[in-house]
């Protein structure tokens, strides 16, 4: 087997697949990358038996077919460190040569029989998001799994799919965040799998790295066990969380008392008051009265403080307590410019965030007796 | 100083004190033989047959076969045990109980106050005799180690007092047996070294110990010099909660090292609530055949006093710290600390139902025990290990500590 191609472009590939690659694990042929050349295309091949990436790489030339195994580390560092703009690889026998400008790198090359396969994408029938819409679904849920819990399926993203809507769920069950897509999905034929695949946490995040042009179609092909998305250069594979995901709908509050927040202002003012707190006294009060929101913390052994943002405000006075941090990363997702509504029922219930653009995240406060 | 201060075969004193007619004869209290019961505690009379705790009751009664056996009453030697621990607390704050018979007290700052270490270990022997009717044994010396080795010295009814400048002359005619964490295994490695007393086991440098102990090793040598610096920690105090067993032969048995590991957090769990403490960390300790000790910690999305979530945690770091086909283990704890001091907790969206269920369960739990005994009751899995494996342990079983770290 022997290919050349663009250097910039082979690092890039390489660093999409590596993002799959076990640093840790006890089948050390996982920590490896399956370099592919099949009638003059080249896909490079990565898995940790959980989530999986086959990955096209533009712009190759290859003259003869072939596969062979690569260390995904070691070979990542040669094409970041090597200069040149063009790269050739050449399989002899049992060593790769990895040639370019001044460099040559050989390399003891790997049997790749051994290799656990990575599905294709061969569905006929599957549904289709927009990537820009994708991206931000991910992005503004991804933060809110949890990944160590064992009481539920939450190490994932809840994707609900219809026809004309797919909504995406996560939660570690002390907030939750929940993005409905409308107009930016379709389906091709008519997918009859899996509605509700839990989609692992890494495997949501290489599906938004592979998103590289935002009007680009992302295509999602779900099944009982596992999904397939095509996206770009790239098909992911992707095992599901097992478990059962909870009825998050009942959960959602309706939440009468509204307050109109500017996302920038908001966050400033959250990033004030989490200064003063620390791992025991994580708990904020937070008092909507009278045209002004007051955050109030403390923490023992650092000290106090109070911060004071005007609100537009004139319904009973509240007090209820927030982990900031939850808050804080909600608000890390959005622009600063952005409106948000806060709805709240009472100081010791949920309480709602809602965008314009479909995005709601449920956040529970903390009681104040034990 | 610290005093430590030992009832002498507690069970059967007390058994002996309730019903005088038992005093001079063989007395076993424990699990009968036909429940593969083993001796809780043995009187001196029955002692000098060869019985002693820990030993299967069938091969207690093989050695004397007319000794009487009493299942023990948990429930009432624990509140005997609270009227003991009352006398204690009058000479100083700082008194940490091992378990119902044992506990540790620094009367460094209340010398002052009640005189001197020794007048205080008389006044404490004298008022648990007269006021609950049983007989200590106390050892006074500058440190933990030092004075428990004092209080078993001379056993029953020993007061031993450790000269600070005299430590050497103390421990070096004792055999290394005396030494805590020295059992059979390491005990039989001594004796193909030709290490028989303390003063043997000084002479060897600190180096040839790691070299055959490893970490231990270095345990071994500090205490063969008297060197100890664990500080009396009463519970309240303790920045953990933690259990940990020997065992009489190494266990590689999975099973019957999650049934062990359960039934030492279902002790901490009990320890946690009894003084409301909610830990975030979870730690395991493991020293293997070949004395290598590790430990393996986690931390909890939150901090908890739950039975059932202390022990999916410490099951898992079990599970991941023990690599396949290790060696066998000799012995296993589990701790928790980083306590919550926060009064607020945060609420959650789901699960209150089965926090709720693990509250009661643990609620209820600790009820039955507190008044039957810690056999009363036990959880699916733990039984495993009664049935099948439980095996004597080779010290006092589940030595509660309380670390300040």
């Amino acid at each position: 087997m022997r290919l050349t191609c663009n250097r910039q472009s082979l690092a890039s590939a390489f660093g999409t697949v590596s993002g799959v690659v076990p640093s840790r694990t006890p089948k050390e042929i996982l920590k490896n990358i399956k370099v592919q050349a099949q009638s003059g295309k080249v896909t490079l091949i990565g898995t940790d038996q959980e989530v999986g990436i086959r990955y096209d790489v533009p712009g190759v030339e290859s003259a003869t077919d072939g596969e062979i195994l690569v260390p995904s580390a070691r070979i990542k560092t040669i094409l970041t460190e090597i200069g040149g703009e063009t790269v050739e690889i050449n399989v002899k026998g049992t060593t790769v040569h990895i040639e370019s400008g001044f460099s040559h790198f050989q390399l003891s090359a790997i049997d790749p029989t051994e290799f656990p396969p990575v599905a294709d994408f061969t569905a006929d029938a599957f549904h289709v998001i927009q990537g820009l819409a994708l991206r931000a679904a991910i992005r503004r849920t991804i933060f809110a799994t949890d990944v160590e819990s064992t009481r539920y399926a939450l190490g994932g993203v809840l994707l609900e799919l219809a026809a004309d809507r797919i909504a995406f769920v996560a939660t570690d069950s002390r907030r939750l965040a929940l993005v409905e897509v409308l107009n930016q999905c379709r389906v091709e034929g008519k997918p009859n799998g899996n509605t509700t695949p839990v989609i692992p946490a890494k495997a949501m995040a290489i599906i938004e790295r592979s998103i590289v042009d935002d009007e680009a179609e992302v295509h999602l092909s779900s099944h009982t066990n596992h999904v397939l998305v095509r996206s770009g250069n790239a098909t992911i594979y992707s095992r599901l969380v097992e478990g059962r995901f909870p009825r998050y709908r009942d959960v959602v509050p309706k939440g009468e008392i509204t307050v109109d927040l500017v996302v920038g202002p908001f966050h400033a003012a959250v990033r004030q008051a989490l200064i003063v707190t620390d791992e025991e006294s994580r708990g904020v009060d937070l008092t909507f009265r009278d045209g002004k929101l007051t955050f109030a913390s403390e923490a023992a052994d650092v000290g106090t403080s109070k911060i004071d943002m005007p609100i537009s405000y004139d319904a009973e006075p509240i007090t209820t307590t927030f982990d900031l941090r939850f808050i804080a990363e909600f608000l890390r997702v959005l622009e600063p410019e952005k409106s948000i509504r806060l709805h709240l029922i009472d100081g010791d219930r949920a309480a709602k965030f809602t965008t314009e653009d479909g995005y709601v995240y449920v956040i529970m406060p903390l009681s104040r007796t034990k | 100083m610290i005093l430590h201060v030992d009832m002498d075969a507690f069970y059967a004193s007390v058994e002996e004190r309730d019903r005088p007619e038992l005093v001079g004869k063989p007395l076993i209290v424990g699990g009968t033989p036909a429940g593969r019961g083993v001796v809780a505690a043995a009187n001196y009379v029955v002692r000098r047959f060869g019985v002693h705790s820990a030993m299967p009751t069938s091969k207690a009664l093989r050695l004397c076969p007319d000794a009487i056996v009493i299942r023990p009453r948990m429930d009432h030697y624990a509140a005997i045990s609270a009227q003991i621990r009352n006398i204690l607390n009058r000479y100083t704050p700082l008194v940490e109980p091992l378990s119902l018979d044992e506990a540790f007290l620094d009367v460094t700052g209340t010398e002052g106050l009640f005189g001197p270490a020794p007048e205080v270990a008389r006044r404490i022997k004298r008022e648990i005799l007269s006021e609950v009717g049983l007989i200590a044994s106390v050892g006074v010396a500058p440190n933990k180690f030092l004075a428990k080795v004092a209080s078993d010295l001379k056993k029953p009814d020993a007061l031993v007092v450790v000269d600070p400048g005299r430590i050497p002359e103390f421990l070096d005619p004792l055999p290394v047996g005396r030494l805590w964490g020295v059992g059979r295994v390491t005990g039989s490695l001594f004796d193909d070294m030709g290490i028989r007393t303390i003063a043997d086991l000084r002479r060897r440098t600190p180096d040839f110990l790691r070299q055959h102990f490893g970490q231990h090793g270095d345990h071994l040598w500090r205490l063969a010099h008297g060197i100890d610096d664990r500080r009396v920690v009463p519970d309240r105090e303790a920045k953990s909660i933690s259990h940990e067993t020997t065992f009489a032969a190494d266990i590689s048995d999975r099973e019957a090292l999650r049934a062990w590991l359960l039934e030492l957090t279902e002790q901490v769990g009990r320890r946690l609530r009894a003084h409301h403490r909610r830990g975030r960390a979870v730690q395991i300790k493991v020293r293997f055949a070949d004395f290598r000790t590790i430990t393996r910690a986690t931390t909890l999305a939150e901090p908890t006093d739950a039975t059932q979530l202390l022990w999916k945690a410490a099951a898992d770091l079990l599970e991941k710290g023990l690599p396949r086909g290790c060696p066998g283990l000799r012995l296993l704890g589990v701790g928790v600390s980083h306590f919550d001091h926060a009064t607020k907790v945060q609420r959650t969206l789901f699960d209150e139902p089965e926090e709720q269920r693990n509250r009661q369960l643990d609620a209820a739990t600790d009820r039955i025990r507190e008044k039957f005994g810690a056999a009363a009751l036990n959880r699916g899995s733990g039984l495993l290990h009664q049935a099948r494996h439980r095996p004597a342990p080779r010290l006092p079983p589940a030595e509660p500590q309380g670390d300040e770290e």
